[in-house]
């Protein structure tokens, strides 16, 4: 029996979450993860979190709030909920004519740069990498550009997350054919081995990208990444108040070495956040450079 | 203090990451000794500096900040001006006089800033200031400026020299004319009708519009009086301005004939390409209708798309509403545009809801009759409108309904109306199968139709299909005989209390507690379920005897805190807080050393609820714990047992 009437009867019983209770779970969000919720996107909230109410057997949101604070099961219910608010939308190639941008001036020339003063290092970013699409896609493009060259070359990329759910399905590295929807059929060629429903990604590329959970709300973990040459945050900040987008672009720059770039989504800008970035204009994409 | 001595040198490194990283934490200090260098390193040509900087000097402000920022302004690098002018705009109310000072400065682009910053300042100096430069500077930009400026700080002592203002070059009166429409002084109203006469069209054009938002009654009978002479786009506008200044219902208060100049003036407005010079003319027509305005509007609604213009669309169908039954409408509701069937059919449900008097008579009718020849989105739409707005007279029209539709929300708002609203005996046969619909809320319908309805004969079939093969239909006549609450049914509910599936277990608990209002024996029922092997069935009875609680529970409460799932336990929990059982307070206190912390907050919880001397002291002990949580939770339930003291 699949479900017995609607799991037992339920003519009446809807969870209402009231105006102090969608405040209280707001702010508690946003101190967890600098997401803020809102007020029009508090029915959406009701919504979404109903059914884990009903999960838990919890009376009201005022109950939700208190077992996120206090229950043994907090820590996994955090995740629950971080998965609830945000959206872990992505794909392989994922705006293609930006990413055309990176690999053609941005990595060649950062490539570039450093074969002229002797070095072989590069150090990606990816923060907010969701299910793994793109740091594997960078990875595929650093192949691309440095072909033969690149057992030559030390390079890493480092690819953070808030959710560890996504985390772990980006490690395990197979994919649907519908993350490859916007990726070059010669590049699934050469980059997935498949069994015909799911591709791989090959080994040489998992060895680049190195996963890790952060909270781009954690001022201290930020510190501690690895400086990088290239920064991608793309469709990560949307999620966040002017507060908070401040804040993490102001520590990418600290992150990024000097004459590094900062790619952010497609449809975002960095107008009224900061203008510590000098915004370069390509045909398709802006991208944003730390000046040297 | 200390600390900025140490800060300082950082901003004088060769290394720009220090400086930057100095400079933020000179202004995470407050360090005021920073300031001068901080205002360099503002002017520098390093971006990552100059943000750090500038949100330093932000933070820190006062005088000093004033003081090393202003002679920026001089500067020849255009975004160390526009910085410097920002951060003036946020911290300039600190010292208001310095920038009064540069009014007079030689520079009229230094007065211009000056004025621009003011203007931001909030303080009632800044007007006096401002006036002077308004009426005296020779600079036009300037007085362009100030008079912006007087517009935002919106206070009413500026309005005077505003309106002398209005002789003006036409340049000025532009930003004259905004600053007044956001002051709304009632001076104002005379100084810009005086104007008209002699204004350019674009400035008679921005006079109508400020004077509809001051939105002062004094203008409306010159108003009403240009409107004749006016060419159509200005006429428009001051049809607008009426509306806003009137308001569609004082529009009633006009004499029947200049009503019926005004409507036909409304009627012409409507189709003017400005979307809120339409809006006005909707509002207004809204009152002084008629069949024509009807027609209209519903012409405008219907290109409205209604996502983008869910607002608009609202509106539109309240006013539509006012305006009442049309022909337009009725037309409307059968049109094959989807868009607009959708507005009338809202517009008659408002109308019907309005019900003058209670009853939905005329629209109703309209509705009935033309139901078979709407499409489908519409019938489901006009089905709502009846379920809750007609009368017993559509009994006959829902009737057939059940017998001839197939669509799932069409017959819940049927089954809603004859069994919720008149339930009609005579339908029983034709809802009991939809209990078998494919789609769980029509059967959810259904099944609340027959429990209003009841009656010997819905009792009969419900306690035939208690015992039915069907897991399904055993839950269903469970909760109805349940809901249907008949002591007599208990033979059935104690039959199901032993079902072998636990869900109609548990839908039998709450059924058998539905009699708990009556006297009887029910409890006894329900008790040994507390043994039941499924932990929701246990649960389900936990939160009975919370709700129908009885002093004879509280040992089955107390040994619910031993159970093994945590939400049985902590129900339990509740149910003895909420019923302040003081004996339940030893076996709460075991709970305390209970590794789940949600279990207990719960119990430091139950224990502010409770009361009494021993809960009390064992709070003020956990107050003492080094868990800052805990502490808090026992603050808390220690303020609530002094609060129920105090009453
Ligand atoms: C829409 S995905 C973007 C994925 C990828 N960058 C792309 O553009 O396709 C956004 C991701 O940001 C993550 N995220 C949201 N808030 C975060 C935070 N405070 N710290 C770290 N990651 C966060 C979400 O978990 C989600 O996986």
């Amino acid at each position: 029996m699949s479900s017995l009437f609607s799991k037992t009867i339920s003519l009446g019983k809807e969870l209402k979450i009231s105006d102090s209770e969608f405040r209280d779970l707001r702010d508690f969000i946003y101190s967890q993860c600098g997401i803020y919720i809102a007020d029009n996107r508090k029915y959406l909230l009701e919504n979404r979190l109903a059914n884990r109410l009903k999960r838990l057997n919890l009376k009201d949101f005022g109950e939700y709030y208190y077992f996120l604070q206090y229950d043994s099961g907090k820590t996994q219910e955090l995740s629950r909920l971080f998965e609830v608010i945000t959206t872990n939308e992505t794909s392989f190639y994922r705006n293609p004519p930006q990413l055309k941008v990176f690999q053609e001036n941005i990595l060649m020339n950062v490539i570039n740069e450093q074969r002229k003063n002797g070095k072989t290092s590069l150090r990606i970013w990816s923060a907010g990498c969701s299910t793994g699409e793109e740091p594997y896609t960078l990875a595929m493009i650093v192949h691309e550009a440095l072909k033969s060259e690149i057992s030559a070359w030390d390079i890493k990329i480092t690819a953070n997350d808030l959710s560890a759910r996504v985390l772990d399905s980006a490690r395990k590295g197979m994919y649907s054919e519908y993350s490859l929807r916007t990726t070059p059929p010669e590049i699934i060629q050469k980059y997935f081995d498949s069994d015909g429903r799911n591709y791989k990604i090959r080994p040489e590329l998992k060895s680049l990208v190195s996963f890790g959970q952060i909270n781009l709300k954690d001022k201290a973990q930020l510190k501690r990444v690895e400086r990088s040459d290239i920064v991608f945050c793309r469709n990560v900040i949307i999620y966040f108040d002017d507060e908070m987008k401040k804040q993490v672009i102001s520590a990418f720059y600290d992150n990024l070495l000097s004459g590094g770039y900062l790619i952010i989504g497609h449809s975002e800008s960095l107008h009224n956040i900061s203008r510590t970035f000098k915004p370069i204009h390509y045909p398709g994409a802006i991208i944003y450079q730390k000046e040297g | 203090m200390s600390d900025c001595k140490e800060y300082l040198p950082l901003l004088e490194s060769d290394d720009m990451e220090i400086v930057r990283e100095g400079a933020f934490k000179a202004g995470e200090n407050n360090c005021t000794e920073a300031v001068p260098r901080l205002a360099e390193l503002l002017a520098m040509n390093h971006l990552g500096i100059q943000e750090a900087a500038e949100s330093s000097l932000r933070k820190i402000g006062g005088k000093e900040t004033i003081a090393a920022v202003m002679p920026l302004l001089r500067s020849d690098d255009a975004p160390v001006r526009n910085l410097s002018m920002d951060i003036l705009r946020e911290i300039g109310h600190q010292d208001v006089s310095a920038l009064i000072g540069l009014l007079h400065d030689e520079d009229p682009d230094m007065r211009i800033f000056a004025s621009d910053i003011l203007g931001s300042s909030d303080n009632r100096l800044a007007v006096e200031a401002l006036c002077e430069a308004l009426l005296k500077d020779p600079e036009v930009n300037v007085r362009y400026q100030a008079a912006v400026s007087l517009g935002d700080l919106g206070m009413g002592e500026a309005a005077g020299c505003l309106n002398k203002a209005m002789e003006d070059d036409e340049w000025v009166q532009y930003s004259v004319i905004e600053a007044l429409t956001k002051i709304k002084h009632s001076s104002s109203v005379d100084a810009l009708v005086k104007a008209l006469d002699r204004a350019s069209d674009l400035v008679a054009s921005m006079i109508i519009d400020a004077l509809g938002e001051m939105g002062n009654v004094k203008a409306v009978t010159m108003l009403l009086r240009r409107m004749e002479t006016s060419p159509t786009a200005l006429r428009n506008k001051i049809a607008k301005a009426v509306v806003n200044i009137l308001g569609g219902k004082s529009l009633t208060l006009l004499t029947k004939d200049e009503r019926e100049n005004f409507r036909q003036y409304l009627l012409v407005a409507l189709k003017d390409e400005d979307v809120d010079i339409q809006d006005a003319a909707i509002r207004g027509l809204a009152y002084v209708g008629g069949e024509h305005a009807s027609q209209g509007i519903l012409e405008i609604a219907s290109a409205l798309d209604q996502d983008h213009d869910q607002e608009r669309l609202a509106d539109i169908i309240a006013n539509l509403a006012r305006i009442g039954l049309t022909e337009a409408l009725k037309q409307s509701i059968a049109s094959d545009d989807q868009n607009l069937a959708r507005v009338a059919v809202q517009a008659l449900a408002m109308i019907a809801e309005r019900g003058d008097g209670g009853t939905c008579s005329e629209v109703c009718l309209v509705l009935v009759d033309r139901f078979w020849n709407l499409g489908l989105p519409v019938q489901r739409q006009v089905v709502g409108v009846l379920a809750s707005s007609a009368s017993e007279k559509a009994n006959d029209f829902f009737v057939d309904i059940l017998d001839r539709h197939d669509d799932g929300t069409v017959l819940k708002g049927a089954v809603r109306f004859l069994g919720v609203k008149m339930r009609n005996q005579d339908v029983v046969d034709k809802i009991f199968p939809l209990l078998d619909h494919q789609y769980d809320d029509v059967k959810e319908a259904a099944l609340e139709a027959l429990i209003a309805i009841n009656g010997d004969e819905v009792r009969r079939r419900f306690v035939d299909m208690s015992t039915s093969e069907d897991p399904i239909h055993r839950l269903m006549a469970v909760f109805a005989l349940g809901k249907i609450g008949q002591p007599g049914n208990l033979e059935q509910l104690k039959i199901a209390l032993e079902d072998e599936i636990p869900d109609i277990r548990k839908v039998a608990v709450e059924a058998v507690a539905e009699l708990c209002g009556e006297s009887g024996d029910w409890s006894t029922h329900v008790l040994p379920k507390l043994s039941d092997e499924n932990k929701d069935v246990r649960l389900t009875v936990i939160e009975i005897l919370g709700r129908c609680y009885e002093k004879e529970f509280l040992p089955h409460l107390l040994h619910a805190l031993e159970d093994e799932d945590d939400w049985v336990r902590i129900r339990a929990i509740d149910a003895i807080g909420e019923h302040r059982a003081e004996e339940g307070v030893p076996n709460l206190l075991e709970l305390l050393e209970n590794p789940n912390q949600f279990v207990v907050m719960k119990v430091i919880e139950a224990l502010g609820n409770i009361g009494g001397t021993v809960a009390f002291r064992s709070l003020l002990e956990i107050s003492d714990s080094d868990e800052y949580e805990l502490v808090r939770a026992a603050e808390d339930a220690i303020a609530k047992i002094q609060e129920s003291q105090e009453k």
